[in-house]
């Protein structure tokens, strides 16, 4: 067993053997709480996938304060994540648990026009890698130096801000 | 508007809610430009596309570890009768079980009987015989401490005495014993 406390920064570098230790652990009790509410085996796989998002994103930036066990944490952002399903598919919402929860804040989902979703693939995989290493794993100048290879964090940054500027423009013609 | 690097170190620090007072009143005077604000605007929108392909490319990464644990069985059995020391209900049920199982079948087959147990459990009460007093008429049955008439027409003074183990009747010696006159005790 990992202790809580040993997982969470691993968690927070999306750590992939901290996410199979989640999934080896607890998926079981995520897809229990779905298929005894009203839904199914794909529901419960993307439900577990939502709920490990939830836990990196906070983990990452340092919101994850455990109050209760990580399992019990796990728990209430599933039973959480899939009510908000149930009251979007008007389908029943009374739940049935099995395990304590407590009440855990979720942000909402980000929604955008699908069409793009698509553009940071038309960008360049140097691009992509970039930005998504800045904006959404929140990695600093320095770290992603190493992890792609530029020769300081000056040349990284001018990258990055050649390669915001090209996708703004890209997302301000397809609106 | 072209937002420079600058703007856009401006704008993550104002997303990050890193801008000090000075800072934070300043970039909320040049918000009021509308197209200082929609260029913020614009950036932001971008933001939340790569955010999005953060996201699925992390859907990917777990995906596969599901697929991998589904493939290789490595999932914990989810068991919410599981006491919270640990502790498992059903295996302590399922072993009673077993256990009255057992004892009831030797039981039934004769393989254990409750005498063999007593006397096992008694061991010191292997000393507890019946004694068998013959004589002409005389049959008498005592145990070590008591002597009691099973058969008698005209008790004599003397006998002979066997002496018995009480489960499985081996004799264990013979005495010539003598009547008390005064009582029925040997």
């Amino acid at each position: 067993m990992i202790p809580d406390s040993k997982l969470l920064p691993l968690l927070a570098r999306a750590d992939s053997a901290a996410f199979e230790y989640l999934y080896k652990h607890h998926y079981y009790m995520v897809q229990n709480l779905v298929l005894k509410n009203s839904g199914n085996a794909d529901d419960a796989s993307d439900l577990f996938q939502e709920v490990l998002i939830i836990l990196y994103e906070k983990a990452r930036d340092q919101k994850l304060i455990l109050t209760s066990s990580l399992k019990t944490y796990i728990y209430s952002i599933a039973r959480n994540q899939w009510l908000k399903k149930l009251h979007s598919g008007m389908k029943n919402t009374s739940l049935e648990n099995f395990e304590e929860f407590i009440s855990v804040e979720t942000e909402p989902e980000e929604t955008l026009v699908p069409v793009l979703n698509k553009l940071l693939n038309e960008i360049g995989e140097t691009c992509r890698k970039l930005l998504v290493a800045f904006y959404y794993r929140k990695k600093s100048m320095e770290e992603i130096c190493v992890e792609l290879n530029y020769v300081n964090t000056d040349s990284a940054k001018n990258q990055k801000y050649k390669c915001i500027q090209r996708l703004k423009k890209m997302v301000a013609d397809n609106k | 508007m072209e937002l420079s690097q600058d703007d856009i170190d401006l704008i993550d620090r104002f997303n990050n809610g890193e801008l000090s007072g000075e800072e934070l009143a300043s970039f909320n005077e040049r918000m009021k430009d509308a197209n200082f604000a929609s260029s913020v605007a614009l950036y932001n929108e971008t933001i939340k596309i790569i955010r999005n392909e953060g996201r699925d490319e992390l859907r990917s990464v777990l995906a596969s570890i599901q697929s991998k644990l589904v493939t290789t069985g490595g999932f914990e059995k989810y068991n919410p009768g599981k006491s919270k020391n640990g502790g498992d209900m059903w295996s302590w049920i399922i072993g009673i079980i077993l256990v009255v199982a057992v004892v009831s079948y030797f039981f039934l087959t004769g393989k254990i009987n409750p005498g063999a147990i007593k006397n096992l459990l008694k061991e010191n009460e292997v000393d507890t015989v019946y004694h068998y007093i013959y004589h002409t008429d005389t049959i008498v049955k005592t145990t070590e401490d008591s002597v009691s008439v099973i058969q008698s027409d005209s008790l004599s003074e003397g006998g002979s005495r066997l002496i018995q183990h009480k489960q499985n009747r081996k004799i264990i010696r013979i005495d010539t014993v003598y009547q008390d006159p005064k009582s029925e005790r040997f």
